[in-house]
């Protein structure tokens, strides 16, 4: 059995996936942390563990993220907008849109018909669509980043936030709690005002249907709801959103592998 | 074979000349000559014609951030209280000039800049007219402001004649408040030779600028943006001539002998949308060589204007048509054509969008633009969120994000000539 795979070192969780030639076999995610060096080891370790497999049976590794140059063991590098768009293909093959919410940036990512890159856009440098804003609002309200999603749909209302700043928000989180506002109605406004972000990305790349959503971000109910309204759109959201990227990576690897094999 | 950087051999000169320049500059600001500060398309040539020395702040800025010292100029300017939303080109000088004590300004590149006696501006920049006026305050020198109407097409002699009438009776003007500030004689022959070597050097930068549209370019953006210094300093002077002279010989020579001034082999030509992030050019030419790929356009590079439109024989209102022409004065339409145009005659096979963080001038409608360019060729096109001058409004790990996406698009797609 011949296996592949893909590691993606994003700036605030890394993820490893591995392949046969017929489907994932396992996969690990965990925060990023510090030292994305041993933190790639580590998560690498992890999905071995899992699949009872040790690295010198895996065939090829391919690195993507913020963090790839540090996968030391990895022969290969490929971007996320690359990785990104393998994987969700081979997830939902009707894609031609795909928001990648992530902790460092949101990116969204236009396909053609073949699955190949067409355009990109990315969130400015700037906290404010990213994942690291939700971050910063669930350390203030004292919830679990888990948690959010889930809450914010007793909303009964949406408090509205005066700031793209994730910086400045935090501090006008802060004041609304003093005046009294709900946390559910706190966390439908931050979801609003990241969502107007992503919805102008979204509109700005001129998407095409089908689109999906992937990242940190996709596995927060409350965003994804709010984002469908903004963009007028179903999202189609992978049941493990954060392995997307990974995923693609392995594949990418898996065909190099047979390409090299090929030509032996 | 690896990719190389191959600098042009006028490389040395140009260091020479830059060098000499503000030697000059400064021997004869000493000596008790006038110095005026002019924004870049000011109407130096008739100040030259009256020998009055001549210095571009914003040129400054640009040394500074190549230097790899301009993002603490700016820190200097914040610390007297301008926002960091300003230009950071402004902010620089502002650093320098009144953010530097007294006794460090020499330590700056080229001893700092020269105070002004006078100060002359055009309305094209805001941020720069506003600083002009407050300069004008703090020296208590005069200020010259010329008006520069945008053509919202591009100039023609039918659609532009108005304004050209205007221009000339505002340089008149200009002309009668020179002769009462300094008590010469304006001599408009001695204008017109000057026209004579500034359109030839116009000729030859322009021909420099075509040669580029050879495969392999002889010389990137990131090159013309440092040899374009000559002309514009010594603007109707025969130091530019004989330099763009040998520029041009250099990079025929380039031609004939398929020499990249960057790889090995040229995969991919670019356009170069705005200046170049004047604080990473050498890591920039690397990692773009790292693909084969060469900025070998930039709309910025055709900053004077075309030699068609001076005639020496008609000084001023050459000065004028020059102004108004050049194709960073068009509107959205005119300035499309213009690109349009360029990636056919160049070549290209995508365009790079450099957003300056704090010119909100060239940020005006560069996604307007990218959007009917790329609807219009079918280029694909990446959007580097850059500056100029402050290095905080720049990330490293976000543009190599967004080169090594944008390089993968161009290698799915193949180059265009393949």
């Amino acid at each position: 059995m011949s296996y592949t795979a893909g590691i993606d070192i994003g700036a605030a969780f890394s993820k490893s996936l591995i392949l046969n030639e017929k489907e994932i076999v396992s996969y690990h995610v965990m925060p990023s942390g510090k030292n994305y060096r041993e933190t790639a080891e580590e998560v690498m370790q992890n999905a071995l563990d899992k699949a009872e497999l040790k690295i010198k049976d895996i065939a090829s590794i391919l690195a993507t993220g913020y963090g790839a140059s540090n996968v030391f063991f990895a022969g290969q590098q490929a971007t996320e907008i690359l990785c990104q768009a393998r994987g969700i293909r081979q997830i939902f093959p009707s894609v031609r849109t795909v928001i990648d919410i992530g902790g460092q940036s949101t990116k969204v990512i236009k396909l053609d018909e073949d699955g190949l890159t067409k355009d990109f856009v990315v969130s400015e440098k700037c906290a404010a669509g990213s994942g690291r804003f939700l971050q910063v609002i669930a350390r203030v309200l004292g919830m679990p980043l888990e948690d959010i999603g889930p809450f914010s749909l007793k909303a009964e209302k949406v408090v509205k936030f005066t700031t793209k700043c994730a910086v400045f928000a935090e501090s006008e989180v802060i004041s609304r709690i003093a005046e009294g506002e709900k946390k559910e109605d706190i966390l439908a406004g931050v979801h609003a005002a990241i969502a107007t972000k992503v919805a102008s990305l979204v509109k700005k790349i001129r998407f095409e249907a089908d689109c999906a959503i992937t990242g940190g971000g996709a596995k927060d109910i409350g965003l994804v709801k709010t984002a469908e309204e903004k963009i007028a759109i179903k999202l189609l959201a992978p049941e493990e959103p954060q392995v997307t990227a990974a995923l693609g990576a392995a594949l990418i690897a898996r065909g190099k592998l047979k390409e090299k094999m090929g030509s032996c | 074979m690896e990719n190389q950087v191959r600098p042009l051999k006028m490389m040395g000169k140009l260091t020479d000349l830059v060098n000499k320049y503000w030697q000059d500059v400064w021997k004869s600001k000493k000596e008790g000559e006038l110095v005026a500060w002019c924004s870049g398309m000011s109407p130096f040539e008739i100040l030259r014609a009256m020998d009055i020395n001549v210095v571009y702040p914003e040129a400054y800025g640009g040394f500074c951030g190549v230097a790899g010292i301009s993002t603490g100029l700016c820190q200097r300017a914040e610390a007297l209280g301008y926002s960091q939303d300003l230009c950071s080109i402004i902010r620089n000088s502002i650093g320098a000039i009144h953010g530097t004590p007294a006794k460090e300004q020499e330590n700056l590149i080229y001893g700092g800049i020269p105070k002004p006696d006078l100060l002359f501006c055009e309305t094209y920049c805001p941020g720069v007219y506003k600083m002009w006026e407050k300069y004008s305050r703090f020296y208590n020198v005069p200020l010259w402001v010329m008006e520069r109407p945008r053509m919202h097409d591009a100039f023609s002699k039918e659609k532009g004649a108005h304004f050209v009438k205007e221009g000339i009776d505002e340089l008149k003007e200009m002309v009668l408040f020179l002769e009462r500030l300094t008590g010469r004689r304006f001599n408009i022959d001695r204008l017109s030779q000057s026209l004579v070597l500034e359109r030839e050097a116009n000729r030859l930068w322009w021909d420099s600028l075509e040669l580029c549209q050879n495969i392999p370019a002889p010389m990137s953006v990131f090159d013309a943006v440092s040899h374009i210094f000559p002309y514009y300093l010594y603007r109707g002077e025969p130091q530019a001539v004989a330099y763009n002279q040998e520029l041009k010989s250099e990079l025929l020579d380039r031609v004939a002998q398929k020499i990249s001034p960057m790889v090995t082999e040229e995969r991919y030509r670019l356009y170069w949308d705005n200046l170049p992030i004047f604080f990473k050019l050498e890591e920039h030419i690397k990692k773009f060589a790292s693909y084969g790929a060469v900025p070998v356009v930039a709309m910025n590079s055709f900053l004077y204007g075309s030699p068609e439109d001076m005639d020496p024989e008609n000084p001023l209102e050459s000065i004028v048509k020059l102004s108004l022409s050049v194709p960073g004065n068009r509107g959205l339409k005119g300035r499309i054509e213009f690109l349009g145009k360029l990636v056919e005659d160049y070549s290209l096979d995508g365009l790079v969008m450099q957003r300056t963080r704090t010119c909100l001038l060239n940020n005006m409608g560069q996604d307007d633009i990218m959007k009917a360019l790329t609807e219009k060729t079918g280029l694909p096109a990446v959007v580097i969120e850059g500056d100029l001058c402050d290095s905080r409004l720049y990330s490293d790990s976000e543009f190599n994000q967004k080169i090594d996406a944008f390089m993968e698009i161009l290698a799915q797609r193949g180059s265009r000539r393949n």
